[in-house]
């Protein structure tokens, strides 16, 4: 026998008392795992989010790049538009890969709730140029299945079909070669124009904004919200990407009016940059559960050192050291701190599927995907925590029982 | 003698002790499990319900569409049924295809879908139920809502939430959806009867439904709508009156089964 | 007698509390000693000083006065822990309450003393010390599936596994009924007896404390009289 496992068999002492106080440690646990699962998860998915548009650098129309970018990741847009020439100026710059060009217009559906009054929701039309289009998204793939079989891009000058991104594609419940109509309203015409479609695909479902988008040809889309000269975006990839690169790219076209280069670099750095303010009350709100947890830890042993006065006193009397009774009590708590941080853990790995619904259905985040990551490194950290938490928990008890007199605690134990 | 039977008394308490020393530790090794089970299958439901193409139909704004239908309410309460997780769910989904008298669609209109049903109430007393389908339509998706009487289950108001349609003006005029008021799933049943034996009967409340579409345009939107309110009122049938409108549609099937017999 | 080793000697022992502007003197110039193979119970009302001087004896308290020595070696002025190195090295202890740890079966609560030696225990000499106190079929039992009898000889077992010289035994009948206390005495006057062991025992028992060979009364912490018994 072990002081190890004297520990355990002490802590069964009082089955109940223990696996409360094991509960409270693991809930702070829990927490902590969830709360630094989250912060990770959602740096993921930013990142994700802004991976997964494809180009690394937006040549966009002026105006505020942050506000812009964020309603591009949340599939909406500036509803600003930058000069069709400025694709041709651009390209010829010898530091891109690849650059696309990118029209956006929103066709207004019927309003989407009962009342008229209420407004409408929207369809998100981008027109694009396919073979580039791709060039930056390659992972892009047609959904396949039962309705979905068949899917393809259409040509460049088709003027009628329409590619759907797997929700917006869902939520009108189409399948391919089915009809989509759109409500349009055309810049400079005061009656918007309902137009019929044919889907010639429904894409793979990606998780960002391309979902609930709708794609045709980039002129058909120009011409339908009679815009012929302007575009949206210009999605960049760079052939080397770096800061210098990036800074020397945007002085070379800074100077085209009504335009502006936003780096989804900035775009990431700046919502990170949000996230980290956020970091500080969730490191509050884990210290207050930690603290709790602590407390709930040092009363329980203390308690227990208490019932157990008499015991430790005929322990020191049959020869036991203070540093053996330290021993013994702090082990002790460490045994509770660490179960409890096992348990813990496993809890917020498993309840973190309901972290994240739960997190979801209270801020609209912007970021598709998952946004509760738990890595080995969280779990590790959390662990050695909890040990170390449990180390200074330990100390005021052990202590107390440490110095206990023997005599005194033989006749208190006695009483 | 004296020796076995106070032997036998020492294993009896020992075994006693025992049994309770153990015993407390299986108690509390089965709640633990019990309460993992439950961990597991909260996270198992959570994931289920991301099954697919099965999209469900939800109001846009429960609480002010709610209101707005329904002035006097105080509360409401917010359910999902699917028929994959109800008890004899295979054969409620058949019975749902059957009387609709057509095809469900394969991909949107699938076990798996998702139903939202909405229950009105005015302190503690129930003043009506809300709930809407998802149709396909011509164009895009055609949503349908209806209130209904919570006695009765007549409709109180139908309306579209969602319709994106080359006769979508038509569908939504207030004299059109004003005819559906007071109509109930028995209505549709009883169509069924009379649309085979007597077409021109009065008492056919479907049949006297005047068609909003303009003379020439042609749309499979007015159909696809019909249809939507038929199966909206057969889902509010299975989840809030247990079937009580199925005598309607034995009745009817009887009849129309002796006819096809003669 | 003569040919006995003296394992505690001690001289001019005093114990002093204060309370408030009061002295209470709970030992008052004793002067003691405890040699090998012998039984000495320590007999008084309460009040009289026994509990105190038996725990001078065995280096649980330290005196406000006086020498006193442990196999030839001065203890006091020693620390708790060098206090606790003697103990652990000579003595072994049993009290009225028992206090075995309900949650290590009789074996385990045995070999208690072999962890703080930090000694690999040995089952085989945990069975032989549970056989010499009658408790060899106990051995994988808790404390609350024994009587208080058995109980009682359990602690003394784990009293003996250390092969301590001296058995301390503090009211060690206090909680058990005469069946029972006879019986324990009966123990230890085999243990002198066979494995040469000395007991030091305080009880409010006449009877049994007259078992003993030496009978040491105490009354306001002073040696009322010492008788001995014949040798047996």
């Amino acid at each position: 026998m072990r002081f190890v496992s004297m520990a355990f068999k002490n802590l069964r002492r009082r089955p109940v008392r223990s696996v409360l106080t094991i509960a409270g440690v693991a809930l702070a646990v829990a927490v902590a795992v969830s709360l630094a699962g989250f912060n990770m998860g959602y740096r993921n998915a930013i990142e994700r989010s802004i991976d997964r548009l494809g180009f690394q650098v937006m040549i966009m129309a002026k105006g505020c790049p942050y506000e812009a970018a964020t309603m591009m990741l949340k599939g909406g847009t500036g509803l600003l538009y930058l000069p069709a020439d400025t694709l041709n100026k651009v390209r010829s710059d010898p530091d891109i890969g690849s650059i696309t060009p990118i029209f956006i217009g929103l066709a207004e559906k019927e309003a989407s709730s009962i009342s008229d009054s209420s407004g409408g929701a929207f369809a998100i039309f981008a027109g694009i140029e396919v073979q580039s289009y791709m060039e930056m998204k390659p992972w892009l793939e047609f959904e396949t299945g039962r309705g979905f079989d068949g899917g393809r891009w259409f040509g460049a000058e088709s003027e009628d079909e329409v590619v759907m991104g797997y929700e917006s594609a869902t939520y009108e419940q189409r399948k391919v070669g089915d009809k989509f109509i759109a409500t349009i309203s055309p810049q400079g015409q005061s009656k918007p124009v309902q137009k019929t479609f044919k889907i010639a695909g429904i894409l793979k479902r990606t998780g960002t904004q391309d979902d609930g988008t709708v794609f045709l040809p980039l002129k058909t889309a120009q011409k339908l919200f009679n815009r012929p000269d302007e575009l949206t975006i210009l999605g960049i990839k760079m052939k080397q990407f770096s800061g210098a690169k990036l800074q020397e790219f945007e002085s070379r076209w800074v100077s085209l009016p009504a335009v502006q280069v936003v780096s989804l670099q900035q775009v990431k750095s700046t919502l990170v940059m949000l996230v980290g303010t956020a970091q500080t009350m969730i490191a509050a709100v884990t210290i207050i559960a930690v603290i709790v947890a602590l407390i709930g830890v040092i009363n329980a042993i203390l308690m227990s050192v208490y019932e157990r006065t008499g015991e430790i006193g005929v322990m020191k009397a049959i020869g036991a050291f203070r540093g053996d009774i330290f021993q013994l009590i702090w082990l002790e708590t460490l045994v509770i701190c660490i179960i409890g941080a096992v348990a813990g853990t496993i809890l917020a790995i498993a309840g973190s599927h309901l972290v994240e619904s739960a997190i979801k259905k209270l801020i609209n985040l912007g970021v598709q995907g998952s946004i509760v990551l738990i890595n080995w490194q969280i779990v590790a950290g959390v662990l050695l925590g909890a040990i170390i938490v449990g180390f200074f928990a330990g100390l005021y008890p052990a202590w107390r029982a440490a110095s206990m007199h023997p005599i005194d605690a033989i006749r208190e134990g006695m009483d | 003698m004296k020796d076995v039977t106070a032997r036998s008394a020492a294993l009896q308490k020992r075994f006693v002790v025992t049994m309770n020393y153990k015993f407390e530790i299986k108690y509390l090794y089965k709640e633990y499990c019990k309460a993992l089970i439950l961990v597991i299958l909260v996270v198992c439901s959570f994931l289920a319900t991301d099954a697919g193409a099965a999209v469900g139909c939800t109001l846009s704004n429960p609480a002010q569409d709610l209101k707005f239908l329904f002035p006097e309410m105080t509360t409401y309460k917010e359910e999902v049924r699917q028929f994959d997780l109800m008890k004899n769910g295979k054969e409620l989904f058949s019975e749902l295809k059957e009387r609709l008298g057509s095809d469900l669609d394969p991909v949107y209109e699938t076990f798996e879908t998702p139903y939202t049903l909405y229950t009105i109430f005015n302190g503690e007393k129930i003043i009506g139920y809300v709930h809407g389908v998802n149709v396909p339509g011509e164009g895009g998706v055609i949503q349908i809502f209806m209130s209904v009487d919570p006695e009765t289950g007549a409709i109180l108001r139908m309306f579209f939430q969602r319709i994106e349609s080359t006769v979508a003006k038509a569908l939504k005029k207030k004299d059109f959806l004003a005819q559906f008021n007071g109509l109930t799933l028995a209505d549709f049943y009883k169509h069924d009867y009379f649309a085979v034996v007597e077409p021109a009967s009065t008492n056919d409340r479907i049949a006297q439904i005047k068609s909003p579409i303009p003379e020439g345009q042609a749309s499979a939107d007015y159909a696809a709508a019909l249809r939507g309110v038929r199966k909206d009122l057969i889902l509010i049938d299975i989840f809030v009156y247990n079937r009580k409108n199925e005598p309607f549609y034995r009745k009817a099937q009887d009849e129309l089964a002796k006819r096809k017999g003669l | 007698m003569e040919n006995r080793k003296t394992i505690i000697e001690g001289r001019g022992l005093e114990r002093y509390y204060h309370r408030g502007n009061e002295t209470v003197k709970a030992v008052d110039g004793i002067n003691i000693d405890i040699r090998t193979g012998e039984m000495v119970s320590v007999l008084g009302p309460s009040g009289s000083g026994k509990t105190t001087l038996v725990h001078l004896l065995s280096c649980l308290d330290v005196p406000t006065g006086g020498t006193l020595s442990v196999e030839g070696t001065a203890v006091t002025g020693l620390s708790e822990d060098e206090l606790a190195g003697v103990r652990r090295k000579t003595m072994g202890f049993v009290f009225q309450k028992f206090y075995l740890l309900p949650t290590l079966t009789v074996a385990e609560n045995v070999e208690l003393p072999l962890l703080f030696l930090r000694e690999k225990p040995d089952r085989a000499l945990t069975l032989d010390t549970l056989r010499k106190v009658g408790l060899e079929d106990r051995a994988n039992h808790l404390p609350n599936e024994l009587s208080g009898g058995q109980m009682q000889r359990a602690a003394i077992a784990r009293a003996l596994i250390i092969k301590p010289r001296l058995l301390i035994a503090d009211e060690p009948t206090g909680n058990l009924d005469s069946a029972n206390s006879k019986s324990i005495f009966d123990l230890f006057r085999n243990l002198v007896r066979d494995q040469g062991i000395s007991i030091l025992i305080t009880t409010h028992n006449l009877a049994l404390g007259y078992l003993a060979d030496r009978i040491i009364t105490l009354q306001d912490g002073k040696v009322l009289k010492e008788e001995r018994q014949p040798i047996k």
